[in-house]
């Protein structure tokens, strides 16, 4: 469906993107992650048809967006501004849209518009920033898109309402077998919602595996000693601290968990104890890096 | 290349600019033009009253409209444009299924056919009013035709150059600002060559030679700056005795509007060409091209340092002779001025809207 082929793009002398590679297939969800600054809107936007790559191709259904963009009919984009249809009101746009997409279902819309309890006869700009958030996410499922780039998606919408979205998301992949692709910060959205997560670090695809996948590659344990933690277990580059009070320290172990386990054992801990893992602990072990954010 | 979708998102983006363009030339031309007829009413029951007591006269300048036309042809392009660039709304627009090059003709079409429509109809109700009112008694439309075959293909080119510099401005004000320079660069730029070569004394008496052998080179500098033709069109019918009308119609030469025609194709072109490889990521900045900033940054100096040169060897200068000192003194300060400011804004991205 949608073939991202070693795509580079450097913004400011700087390498955003280098040799991305991806593809998704319809009716999955895939959650990007990464910190701040590490190329994920530049991706989504490059992929949307909005930036240009400086080399590489986006290619979806077997076509060249940036050559053919016609086939942007199927493909819909929400940017993280809320602000760009602001000076709109709901039935201007619906009429834009209507125009723009072949296969804009404005029944659909309005359903939608219900569902949510959005008014109908009020400009956007008179939206709070949720508000405003939901309605391109609805302007843009009811363009019946095959591939919908959800970029911050949930930001500034209240616990119910983003529960409420995300079921939604949920029942269109179902239903439709569309591919959403969805950028966040909220890693638990991506672990309830997303099958295939895409791990970003510095402008590179660190990893694009299934949540599933990625939480079997890592352990999360606790581990007390009889004093610090023993040298020989530091010096493994498989485990990161994630915390240390005292002698009780949270370790994160990633791959060749079995071997791992088996020498934390042969330390002599006071306890060893798995803890429930999630995606954040992946992603602060995987991504940290420095504790800056840039 | 016409997109129904494409004109709503246009419209709703220049509304303000093409509706202030039907109301302002609606009151510089048929508004006026009937109170011209008006007071020339007046003027004649008292002339009728006490003959030889005044004369009458009409007049039509193109200077009349051409400032605020160009001033209003510029912002229709600054908001098509570098609106959108500086809102960050470029993020909707170039997500859209249609071709960048489909973007930008269907601004460019939107512009153009407001243009052309707000010109004729104002000028169609300027030709019925000097038809039916009393105007009809001291001229005929026939200059008014003339006018419409200079304003219609200049203003289009302004509007198509405007455009294209939206193509490399990276914001709107960015696109204002330098659209406005860029129409007037090609005589400003001769100004502050001959203002050069005179502290330079290969001119000493410079109102004589820019009369004489710089006379050709200011001529087609008057030619290639765009609204300069429009300004110097002028109309007058005077009556000087009873039935005794006198005529006088300056108009540019009939090269403006080949040269009109030269400017609007090229600056389409190119406009298409940039505009389909537009680079978003620098939408908020001064410059939306990265590889023309160093070229941009010397021309700017240079310009300034020029502009420095030429005001303050006037300032500088004893006793009305022109200084060599103060010349490239001014010269050089104008040049590390605009250099540091440029420096510190031509990388400042503004972020609207976000």
């Amino acid at each position: 469906m949608l073939k991202v082929s070693n795509v580079s793009k450097t913004i400011d002398g700087k390498l955003v993107l280098e040799k991305i590679n991806l593809e998704l297939t319809p009716g999955s969800i895939a959650g990007i992650v990464g910190r701040n600054g590490v190329g994920k809107s530049t991706l989504l936007r490059t992929m949307a048809g909005i930036l240009d790559p400086d080399a590489g191709e986006i290619y979806f259904n077997e076509k060249n967006i940036h050559e053919q963009p016609e086939v942007k009919q199927k493909l819909s984009y929400v940017p993280d501004s809320t602000e760009l249809l602001k000076t709109y009101n709901v039935k201007e746009i619906v009429k834009l849209y209507d125009a723009i997409y072949e296969n804009f279902d404005i029944i659909y819309f309005y359903s939608l518009m219900d569902r949510f309890k959005l008014p109908k006869n009020k400009k956007l700009r008179s939206y709070s920033k949720g508000m405003k958030a939901l309605f391109l996410m609805i302007l843009s499922f009811s363009t019946k898109a095959e591939f919908i780039i959800l970029d911050e998606p949930t930001n500034g919408l209240d616990p119910i309402v983003k529960r409420n979205i995300l079921q939604f998301i949920i029942e269109e992949v179902s239903e439709r077998q569309l591919c959403v692709l969805i950028s966040t910060h909220h890693l638990e959205e991506v672990e309830k919602m997303a099958d295939v997560l895409i791990m970003m670090k510095e402008g590179k695809l660190e990893s694009v595996t299934s949540i599933e996948d990625a939480k079997s590659e890592y352990r999360k344990v606790q581990v007390v000693y009889k004093n610090a933690l023993p040298e020989s277990i530091l010096q493994l580059n498989n485990i990161s601290i994630l915390s240390q009070i005292g002698r009780v320290s949270t370790l994160l172990i990633k791959g060749n968990i079995e071997v791992t386990m088996n020498h934390l054992h042969n330390e002599n801990p006071l306890l060893v104890e798995e803890l429930p893992m999630t995606l954040e602990d992946i992603f602060i072990s995987s991504l940290g890096g420095e504790s800056y954010v840039s | 290349m016409f997109h129904k979708a494409l004109w709503m998102r246009n419209y709703k983006l220049a509304a303000s600019a093409v509706w202030a363009l039907y109301i302002v030339l609606f009151f510089l031309m048929p508004f006026s033009f009937y109170g011209k007829a008006a007071s020339l009413k007046k003027d004649l029951d008292q002339f009728q009253n006490h003959p030889g007591d005044m004369t009458l006269y009409f007049h039509f300048q193109g200077a009349e409209i051409a400032v605020i036309l160009t001033l209003l042809l510029v912002g229709v392009a600054a908001l098509l444009i570098g609106q959108e660039r500086t809102t960050h709304s470029t993020d909707l627009t170039f997500a859209l299924p249609f071709s960048r090059k489909d973007i930008f003709l269907s601004k460019w079409i939107f512009g153009a056919a407001h243009i052309i429509t707000s010109l004729l109809v104002n000028l169609l109700l300027c030709v019925l009013i000097l038809k039916f009112s009393i105007l009809s008694d001291v001229t005929d439309a026939k200059f008014l035709l003339k006018f419409t075959s200079f304003v219609v293909p200049t203003s289009l080119a302004i509007f198509s150059f405007c455009m294209f510099i939206g193509t490399i401005a990276g914001t709107m004000v960015s696109q204002f600002i330098l659209s406005l320079i860029f129409l007037f660069f090609p005589i400003g730029f001769l100004t502050l060559l001959g203002s050069f070569f005179t502290y330079n004394g290969f001119l000493n008496d410079p109102m004589h030679k820019l009369d004489g052998s710089l006379n050709l080179l200011g001529k087609i500098s008057e030619l290639i700056t765009l609204p300069i033709p429009l300004l110097q069109f002028m109309y007058f019918a005077d009556e000087q005795s009873k039935g005794v009308i006198d005529h006088q119609l300056n108009t540019p030469s009939m090269n403006a509007i080949i040269v009109a025609c030269v400017y609007l194709i090229i600056t389409v072109l190119a406009g298409i060409w940039l505009f389909s490889r537009t680079k978003n990521e620098n939408n908020g900045k001064l410059l939306v091209f990265e590889k023309g900033k160093r070229f941009f940054m010397c021309g700017v100096v240079l310009c300034f340092a020029l502009l420095g040169g030429m005001f303050g060897g006037e300032i500088f200068g004893s006793y009305g002779e022109p200084s060599y000192f103060a010349y490239y003194f001014s010269a050089v300060i104008g040049g590390i001025i605009s250099y540091f400011i440029l420096r510190k804004f031509i990388n400042v991205q503004l972020r609207l809207s976000r």
